[in-house]
């Protein structure tokens, strides 16, 4: 360990972390750029370094990125990456209140605290998490990803139905492009781009940024039919660090825990931290009109995913997403292989990438604090010049990721069907997790009813699976239950405060 | 309610459409499979709400239908059609023209702005945008008849 503390504390590697920090914060700020498509451009630049730095500066740019995602997301209601579309549902709301300052801020501050107390996880649970994660078998994650369908359903503002209708929706859309199993195509229509399937950014960003624009430009080009007119204080008030305390604590949990498990955990954690905060609360019904739990513990939550997934990646050489898939391609091109023999063979690398996460955690926090001034002021930008540059930033950002126009029409197409969807009460958010989710559920489903010969019960005899299944059904329970009470208190069936 | 109705219209092409592409059996789920089930989920769900919708819509007083006003119409349809009309310029006419174009006519004709004003805030933006992500972040924009 000693030896990692001071490969960190290297001039050069501080050099490569700050870089790494301030490009992730960039990237993610800039709308369509994920950490995704940040470290596919700047991989060939980490050749130079050595392999602790190139490491050192990929992994600043991942979880710089967490951080700089959510800025998007609180200012204009654009999600910088997945798991920043849970901060758009209260962060976004509290910026158009005026309070964007606080927002930004408990964001931060949430991210670095989860950042480093995950940091810590990893460095002490690394080896027995990661053995813990290979013991998930296609049950398991079955039935994890309907909990995660079932926490969308909870969290809908509107109707479960229409929630449910959207999940299956967007499980149709993970279908289209090529049957990984059998190789055939699905629903392309002879359209050769359509064979790679429905990529996630040009949907997300049409479906939540130009979505939120068409809404806004037929309301009307007014400033003050956007924003509040008065932003009030940049940082969280006493009464606000207060209320988001427990939710940092409770999301720098689950998102840790949740970010071990492959295939979208980090994604996982940012919807099941606001799903749990909403149930705790004493004020559910507010949810979605800018409560600041709901940013603090989903933010929490990713940054504490992202440190998570570090841990089957470094142990195991076992990525966990893209995003930690390009780091592994980087430690290869590197002549370093990842896995159980890392921690001897290569312990600066090991302990110096994790200890540089301390120190980069600490970077953002303090890059991103006096920043929260500069995002700000970008609400003070009248709206009609505000919009034009918005719109841009979501075409380059589509364009970029394949230089292909391709990507832009689709997420025109789901800009538009976006806007009739806010328009007639479907929620973007259960089809956004079903098009990340559903090419895994698909294959973990199948797999499961093959292991079974076509029997659903795999997924209760399997002890993990049970639980999580269990889990699932009870969300959907309280969810139906609470559905029951808001009826019964519109009939004026249900006393309020019958809880 | 018109809304649920096509929704369960989706939902009915969406099952047809996965079923003629081998469903398989339940130990061997084909590739078929899940866009079936989700479609069948889908119309099951929509025509759930339709009938909710129906029922509810029966017991209350017809409201009456929103119509947006024609300026409002016009932004939006305007906005789509800019977009679009940047994807398929994109590649003859380069970046840098293409961006000239529609961010022009969103500031000028879509935001209303003056013509100086939109003139400048076109221009500043197409630069820092091209300094920005072409110069520093190397993305390839297609150069357009200027191409070497």
């Amino acid at each position: 360990m000693s030896v990692g503390l001071s490969v960190s504390l290297q001039p050069a590697n501080l050099g490569y972390a700050f870089a790494g920090a301030v490009i992730g914060t960039i990237v993610g700020v800039l709308p369509g750029l994920g950490p995704a498509a940040a470290l596919a451009l700047l991989l060939p630049i980490s050749f130079g370094m050595s392999p602790v730095g190139g490491i050192i500066m990929l992994a600043g740019i991942y979880y710089g990125a967490q951080y700089g995602g959510s800025t998007t997301s609180i200012l204009v209601n654009i999600p910088g990456e997945a798991s920043s579309i849970v901060t758009t549902l209260d962060g976004y709301q509290m910026a158009r209140r005026g309070a964007a300052g606080p927002a930004l801020a408990i964001a931060a501050i949430g991210s670095f605290i989860a950042g480093t107390v995950g940091t810590v996880g990893l460095m002490l649970l690394a080896p027995p998490l990661a053995g813990f994660a290979l013991s998930f078998g296609p049950p398991e994650y079955a039935a994890l990803i309907i909990l995660g369908f079932m926490t969308l359903t909870f969290m809908a503002q509107g109707s479960m139905l229409k929630a449910l209708m959207m999940t299956a929706f967007g499980l149709f859309l993970a279908t289209i492009g090529l049957d990984e199993v059998s190789g055939r195509s699905r629903f392309t229509f002879g359209v050769t781009e359509l064979l790679d399937g429905i990529d996630l950014v040009p949907a997300v960003m049409g479906l939540f940024g130009v979505s939120e624009v068409l809404v806004n430009l037929e309301a009307g080009l007014r400033q003050q039919d956007v924003f509040a007119q008065k932003i009030r204080g940049l940082f969280p008030s006493r009464e606000e660090f207060r209320r988001s305390a427990k939710p940092i604590m409770r999301g720098t949990v689950l998102g840790f825990f949740l970010g071990i498990l492959p295939g979208g955990g980090s994604i996982l954690s940012s919807f099941v931290s606001y799903a749990v905060e909403k149930r705790l609360s004493k004020h559910p019904e507010r949810f979605g009109t800018g409560m600041i739990e709901g940013v603090a513990g989903p933010e929490a939550a990713n940054n504490a995913g992202a440190t998570g997934a570090f841990i089957p990646l470094l142990t195991l050489g076992l990525p966990t997403n893209a995003v930690v898939a390009m780091l592994l391609g980087a430690l290869m091109i590197h002549g370093v292989e990842p896995g159980p023999l890392l921690m001897q063979k290569h312990p600066e690398i090991f302990w110096g990438v994790i200890f540089s996460m301390y120190v980069g955690n600490v970077m953002l926090l303090i890059l991103n604090l006096p920043l929260v001034g500069l995002w700000v002021r970008l609400l003070r930008v009248p709206y009609p010049i505000l919009f034009p540059l918005i719109l841009l930033f979501t075409l380059i950002g589509s364009y970029s990721l394949a230089n292909s126009t391709w990507d832009i029409h689709v997420m025109i197409a789901m800009g538009v069907v976006g806007y009739v969807m806010r328009k007639t009460g479907y929620e973007a958010a259960p089809l956004v997790v079903a098009l990340v989710l559903g090419s895994l559920f698909e294959n973990a489903l199948r797999q499961s009813l093959i292991l079974s010969g076509g029997s659903f019960s795999i997924l209760f005899v399997r002890p993990i699976a049970l639980v999580l299944m269990v889990a699932a059904i009870g969300l959907l329970l309280l969810a139906i239950i609470g559905g029951a009470r808001v009826r019964g208190r519109a009939l004026g069936l249900v006393e309020v405060g019958d809880d | 309610m018109m809304s649920a109705g096509v929704w369960f219209l989706l939902g009915v092409v969406i099952a047809v459409g996965g079923s003629r592409l081998q469903f398989g059996t339940w130990e061997t789920p084909g590739p078929g499979f899940l866009p079936t089930l989700a479609g069948v989920a889908l119309a099951g769900l929509a025509g759930t709400v339709l009938f909710t919708e129906w029922r509810a819509a029966r017991a209350r007083p017809k409201a009456p239908a929103t119509v947006l006003d024609r300026w409002a119409v016009w932004r939006l349809v305007g906005t789509v059609v800019a977009l679009f009309a940047y994807g398929l310029l994109l590649m003859p006419l380069g970046f840098v023209l293409t961006t000239l174009l529609v961010l022009g006519f969103l500031f000028r004709c879509i935001a209303g702005l003056g013509w100086v004003v939109s003139l400048g805030s076109t221009v500043a933006a197409t630069v820092l945008s091209y300094v920005l992500f072409s110069v520093w972040l190397k993305v390839p924009f297609p150069p357009g008849p200027w191409r070497p």
